[in-house]
Formats: C-alpha cells, sequence, structure tokens
C-alpha cells in the first residue's frame, strides 16, 4: 500500500503521455519489488529514490525534450477542457439553484444516490479511475476525462491526506434536454483540505458530470 | 568541487555502460542499477529517474529490445532488456571511441 501511495505521487508528477506513465508506474512497481524481493526496506527504497517530487524531477529532466513539449501541450489542452467543465458546472449549478417549482427527487431513491457518491468518491480517492469508468457515461470514459480530473484534484492539493469524513449530501433532481437527472453536492473533509464535489447522475446513477473546489 | 562536473562525465558514458552490462545477460531495471553500483565501486549509483529514460532512448533507436517477464508464483512480472545485433555494432564503436578518448584526454592530462 506504502509502495503505491509512494509510485502514484511519482506518476501524478510526471511531464509524459498517459501511456508511458502507466508503463513508467508498472517498471516502478516491478523493480521496488524485486529491491524488496532482494532486502531492501521500503524506507531505505523510498531514501534512495528521494522524495516524489525529486524523483519525479528526475524523470522529467532525463525525458526527450519533444516529450516535455508534447505534456506541455496536453496540459494546455487539459486546461482547457477544466475550464469549459468548470463553466458547464456552473451553468448547471445557476440552473439548479434557480427557483423551478418542484425540485423534488421523485424519480430517485435517495439512499442508492448517496451510495453510489460515495462509492465515486471513493474510487476518486484511490486515482482507480479504471472502476470509475464503470459508473460513469459512455461520454466520460475517456483518458481526456480522467486526465482532466487528476489534473484538477493536483490544482487543489497535491497531498489531500486521508480522508477524514463526509459533509452533508444535499440533491436535487433536474430535467436537462428531456433526460432526467440529479444534481448531488457533498462536502468531503480530508487531512490537509477540503473538496466540495457535485456530481451529476442519470437515471441510471452513472455519473455524467463532477466537478470540484 | 561542483557536483555538475562529475554528472557531465558520468552522462557521457551511461548509454554506453548500460549497453555493456545487456550485452552479458538481459536484465531488468533493479538489477542494471544494482550492477552498476557493484562494479564502479559505487561511482555510478544510478536513480530510476535516469536509467529508465535511456532504456526508452537505447529502445527507440533500437539498440535493445524489452519484454515483460511471466510472473513465477509470487514473483512480479519484470521488464527485461537485452541488446540487439545494431546495439552489439553500436557498443563495438562505443568502446573504440572510448578507449582513443580515454587514452588522449589521460596523455593531456599526464
Amino acid at each position: 500500500m506504502e509502495m503505491k501511495k509512494y509510485v502514484n505521487a511519482i506518476i501524478r508528477k510526471l511531464k509524459c503521455s498517459h501511456t508511458k506513465k502507466q508503463e513508467i508506474r508498472k517498471w516502478l512497481e516491478s523493480d521496488i519489488s524485486a529491491a524488496l524481493e532482494g532486502g531492501e526496506s521500503i524506507e531505505h527504497i523510498m531514501e534512495r529514490m528521494g522524495t516524489p517530487q525529486n524523483a519525479a524531477k528526475e524523470f522529467n529532466d532525463n525525458f526527450p525534450p519533444e516529450e516535455l513539449k508534447a505534456a506541455k501541450r496536453r496540459r494546455n489542452i487539459i486546461t482547457a477542457v477544466a475550464v469549459v467543465a468548470v463553466l458547464a458546472a456552473i451553468i448547471v449549478l445557476v440552473y439548479w439553484m434557480l427557483p423551478k417549482g418542484s425540485v423534488e427527487i421523485d424519480h430517485f431513491n435517495e439512499a442508492q444516490v448517496e451510495e453510489r457518491i460515495k462509492l465515486l468518491i471513493d474510487l476518486l480517492d484511490a486515482d482507480d479511475y479504471e472502476q470509475m469508468r464503470e459508473y460513469a457515461i459512455a461520454e466520460m470514459r475517456t483518458q481526456e476525462v480522467e486526465d482532466a480530473i487528476r489534473q484538477a484534484k493536483d490544482m487543489i492539493s497535491t497531498d489531500w491526506g486521508a480522508r477524514q469524513s463526509f459533509g452533508n449530501i444535499y440533491l436535487s433532481e433536474l430535467t436537462q434536454m428531456g433526460q432526467r437527472a440529479v444534481a448531488v453536492q457533498v462536502n468531503v473533509s480530508y487531512e490537509n483540505t477540503s473538496v466540495t464535489y457535485t456530481f451529476m447522475l442519470d437515471e441510471a446513477l452513472q455519473m455524467s458530470g463532477i466537478y470540484m473546489k | 568541487m561542483n557536483p555538475k562536473y562529475e554528472q557531465q562525465m558520468k552522462k557521457g558514458v551511461l548509454e554506453m555502460l548500460v549497453l555493456k552490462l545487456l550485452s552479458e545477460k538481459e536484465k531488468y531495471g533493479y538489477q542494471l542499477i544494482s550492477e552498476l553500483k557493484e562494479k564502479s565501486g559505487g561511482l555510478f549509483v544510478l536513480k530510476e529517474g535516469t536509467l529508465y529514460p535511456i532504456l526508452y532512448r537505447l529502445e527507440d533507436e533500437e539498440l535493445v529490445i524489452s519484454r515483460w517477464s511471466e510472473p513465477k508464483g509470487k514473483e512480479v512480472s519484470r521488464k527485461y532488456y537485452a541488446v540487439t545485433e545494431k546495439g552489439i555494432a553500436v557498443l563495438e564503436e562505443l568502446s573504440a571511441l572510448w578507449a582513443g578518448f580515454s587514452e588522449r584526454v589521460s596523455a593531456i592530462m599526464s
């Protein structure tokens, strides 16, 4: 577990493609396992490799310039996608907050929605995007969305710490272009930060939007 | 002494040394790091972040090939690297270059 956390922290700071990140992750996990089998302790390995920041810097300093340029381009695209996503979320929130006469949650089971939200937050905390894709609409099962979420998380903080508690969960049903959805807002406390999540779920409780602040 | 001088000198020979170690037998990353440290008497203590980009470059230039091993029992899968024929030819060229280079530098320095 400690190894996975350490490797994740390095991977997040790498300036290279997602494919290369995944390869490096596999490499690091494999080599750290080999070092453990060789009798090195995890503490010694982490000391030898340096802090995640320094270990990632070592990689970034040695990547070819074209890799770094491509990473910069990707970051710009991700930032643009994140900006669009934030704008869309603001529009949804404004719409959500407008008085509409009937803001009941007739078509959703509150307990099921809460359970799904907690599961999604568990997966986000574990950086388990593969599993999260199973609970998202098809349009959100893309690398760009995954990268945008990672980027958004890093923008909040690179070290959230362990989750402490969930705040109240607020739900509101809405209809967009004939499609029923539920907007859910919850504040979650972590050791080093506090995050307000806003999720959109469709009728099948598949995630169709996410906003973090 | 400014550590960057030592770093720069080491950087120039790393690819040759990695090719040399791989020419003996296929190896995985941690093995290379351990062997380099041992055989150089602690002079070359490579970090993963230095070694992996070198291996990427060598693979891109088709000087080495890699394969993931089948995990045995509790052992995790490992990425093994081996030198290609092209890699062997480049290693021979680099060895000759190094021999001439070190001889001439030593002649000037002595």
